[in-house]
């Protein structure tokens, strides 16, 4: 069997070349136990920050998820509430134009208000905490 | 926030769709109207008032003196 003459094998003889003058006697010197050792503790540590890192990325992926799913909802919501919106305004109108055609006070009235409290009820009322906080 | 912004400009576009159909009904209503017809004046004055506080309904509120 060839032996090293470095005390690390093939790890200390690739050392030795990238280090270049006077690194063959520094790895030379080097205590295979020390060596070793650190090996096992920087693998520790690698293993340690790339949990570390998978933790982090899983709660970046559920938090996205989570922005999605209410962007999801709020979409939903805005076109709802518009389309609802859109349909009392018109009948609204409707009611109003027949109304001032026929002379009929009360019911001119009642699509004036009935405008005013649709139109001075801003859809995005509910939201304006959360965009605040935007 | 897109989906904010979204829901901003239907608002500008139901704020400015609602004063101009009632302002065609104001002027439909002048054409119609008699100045010397007290019940066509009350009604000439509340379609005018409720135009004015349509054109007064802010777009987005304010909240802690920002404009939303």
């Amino acid at each position: 069997m060839k032996t090293s003459k470095y005390p690390t094998g093939k790890a200390g003889r690739a050392l030795a070349k990238h280090l270049g003058v006077g690194g063959k006697g520094l790895v030379q010197n080097l205590n295979p136990l020390e060596v070793l050792r650190e090996y096992v503790s920087y693998r520790k540590t690698a293993l340690e920050q790339q949990t570390e890192r998978e933790r982090i990325a899983a709660k970046r992926d559920v938090a996205v998820r989570l922005i999605d799913s209410e962007r999801d909802l709020i979409l939903a919501y805005f076109e709802q509430r518009c389309a609802e919106r859109k349909e009392t305004l018109d009948s609204l109108f409707d009611i109003l134009h027949t109304a001032l055609q026929e002379k009929n006070d009360p019911a001119m009235d009642a699509a004036l208000s009935g405008i005013l409290g649709v139109v001075k009820d801003s859809p995005l009322n509910p939201y304006i905490k959360k965009i605040v906080q935007l | 926030m897109i989906a904010v912004l979204d829901a901003v400009l239907v608002r500008v576009a139901e704020k400015k769709d609602s004063p101009v159909r009632l302002k065609n009904e104001l002027e439909n209503l002048l054409a119609a109207s008699s100045p010397d017809n007290e019940h066509d004046a009350y009604r000439v004055a509340k379609v005018a008032k409720s135009l004015r506080k349509l054109l007064d309904t802010p777009i987005l509120d304010k909240r802690d003196g920002r404009v939303i």
